[in-house]
């Protein structure tokens, strides 16, 4: 017990101290994360309301893959986008593989998913009446799409935020494209990964509590959009 | 100058049909559509405020032909009306956004759109309620900001579908003095369905209605449904469900809903010998002064609406309890 209350005390100093290597990991986090996610939305987004709002054969089908997708094992996207960026690899000529757009792209197919499904849940669960209402009030498909995004907005946040913090915490994608190399690729999880079977607690302790920080901050965002979709 | 005029009008919703053909609204007046729930009063609304289609026939607005087709140029045409939805959505903002909708979408905004705002607010009561969360108001409370929302940009054409369902008795005369007031004052041309006979009879003289996508022309009073039966010499007679027999003089075998014009009922305190064939017979149960006639409701196996002047009112000596003799006859009886 003693040394976990050393490596606590210890995290904290690191924490507090703004230790280089420390905030050189959660940098790499934040970025590649914050990329990822934001890819991810410009892709997911239009996708998840271009399902949720039209009639098409196969529509269910699209749903019930991307609800499945949503709980895509990391370590299975990892060894897809691997295989596709090793030097034997068909697009290994690229160079990719162990960089930050290696790690970039596997957080995008793990993010994906769970956007597009969620967006597609948010729209479906909006009030019909929406579209009528608009109408008869004399939008004009422009002002109407505006006025329905306004209306979907807190449950494609919640889809956003709940995507970003699927990649945050990831480590499977990040550890097989991105490597681990320090200063560079290595990110909160693969660098606890690292101290951890180092026996180097403090460092992967005061990384965990970045980790918790953000997840308790994303699980509090996610409360607050619900309450205000309703 | 007639607003809106329908010619042989077929509009197919899932397992409903409306079908209308001839009917048209005057310009700067109150029209009423009654009906019971289902009757396509809401059908006929969307076809008006052109959200619905495509429609077969023809409907002209303000003596132009609009056709289902232009799709593009029907938001245009919606912009010149007003139409407030039953069960009317808002938005999720406040109370003040949601009014200022209307505006927005026409282009008005900035400290025109405020004032033109809060001077619909005031005639809703609703100033308090500006900052509100619009999703959380009751339904009384939702249903005023809805037609708040609808009069905000000052529509010539209102067309109000159920304007004060959901609303409190001192509201709903709020709200239907308000539109009297718009009528009068701006010469706004309003088209409101109601399941209220008494308040189509309170808002105007000029009151259509409708049962089973068509338009029974009587009004809502006298609408009862029964079975039709051919006798000897192509005598037809309803049997009015749990109510009397009546003679029609058209119509099919079968089950069938007729239609009575209350002011095509004679009222007498003894058995007129005349060459009507329906003579029905019961008490008052109830009087009520409309528009300078009196509506007066018999119970004669059925509840029959008559529509008399206040003269021959006073002249008979009626009143509620006095037995009367509703005589009408079977052409007077519409078989839909």
């Amino acid at each position: 017990m003693h040394y976990i209350a050393n490596g606590v005390k210890e995290a904290l100093r690191i924490i507090f101290s703004a230790d280089p290597e420390f905030l050189a990991v959660v940098w790499v986090s934040l970025l590649v994360a914050c990329i990822s996610t934001t890819l991810t939305t410009v892709a997911g987004v239009p996708f998840g309301i271009f399902v949720g709002r039209s009639r098409f054969r196969g529509r269910q089908a699209v749903i019930a893959v991307l609800n499945t997708l949503m709980s895509l094992p990391t370590v299975v996207v990892g060894l897809l986008v691997y295989s596709f960026l090793s030097r034997r690899g068909p697009l290994g000529g690229l160079g990719l593989l162990y960089t930050r757009s290696a790690m970039v792209i596997g957080q995008f197919i793990l993010a994906f998913p769970i956007i597009a499904a969620l967006t597609v849940t948010a729209v479906r669960g909006l009030d019909e009446r929406i579209d009528l209402t608009v109408k008869s009030l004399g939008a004009d498909s422009r002002q109407g799409f505006r006025m329905f995004l306004h209306e979907a907005r807190f449950g494609i946040l919640a889809a956003v935020i709940a995507g970003f913090g699927r990649v945050f915490a990831e480590i499977g994608v990040s550890m097989m494209l991105g490597g681990n190399i320090k200063a560079y690729t290595r990110n909160i999880t693969t660098a606890i990964a690292l101290e951890t079977s180092k026996g180097e607690f403090a460092l992967g302790i005061a990384l965990g509590i970045v980790l918790l920080a953000v997840a308790f901050a994303i699980n509090g965002s996610l409360v607050v959009m619900q309450k205000k979709a309703k | 100058m007639k607003v809106y005029e329908l010619t042989g009008i077929e509009l197919q919703r899932g397992g409903f049909r409306l079908c209308i053909d001839k009917l048209h609204f005057e310009q700067g007046r109150i029209h009423a559509i009654a009906g019971p729930n289902g009757s396509g009063k809401t059908t006929l609304l969307n076809l008006m405020g052109f959200l619905s289609g495509p429609w077969r026939g023809r409907l002209d607005f303000r003596g132009n032909t609009v056709v289902p087709s232009e799709q593009t140029a029907l938001p245009a045409r919606r912009r010149q009306i007003g139409y407030l939805m039953q069960n009317p959505y808002l938005f999720n903002t406040t109370v003040r956004n949601n009014i200022r909708y209307g505006l927005d979408v026409r282009g008005i905004t900035g400290q025109s759109a405020e004032q033109r705002v809060r001077q619909v607010a005031e005639e809703l009561n609703l100033p308090e309620l500006l900052s509100a969360d619009a999703h959380r108001l009751s339904g009384g409370e939702a249903q005023r900001v809805a037609l708040a929302r609808t009069l905000a940009f000052k529509p010539d054409v209102l067309l109000l579908d159920e304007p004060t369902a959901n609303v409190d008795r001192q509201n709903i005369r709020a709200i239907e003095q308000l539109v009297k007031t718009l009528n009068r004052t701006c010469g706004t041309s309003v088209i409101m369905s109601t399941h209220s006979s008494d308040q189509a009879y309170r808002m105007t003289d000029s009151m259509i209605s409708m049962v089973d996508g068509k338009i029974a022309h009587a009004g809502y009073e006298n609408v009862f449904s029964g079975t039709l039966r051919l006798g000897n010499n192509a005598v037809k007679t309803v049997s009015l469900d749990q109510g009397p027999r009546i003679h029609v003089a058209s119509g099919t075998e079968g089950p069938v809903t007729v239609v009575i014009d209350p002011a095509e009922i004679i009222l007498s305190r003894k058995e007129l010998q005349s060459s009507a064939l329906n003579r029905l017979h019961g008490p008052i149960t109830k009087t009520e002064d409309v528009n300078g006639s009196v509506r007066v409701l018999i119970d004669c196996g059925i509840l029959l609406c008559a529509l008399v002047t206040r003269r021959s009112y006073a002249d008979l000596g009626l009143n509620i309890g006095k037995e009367v003799w509703a005589t009408f006859k079977a052409n007077a009886v519409r078989v839909l």
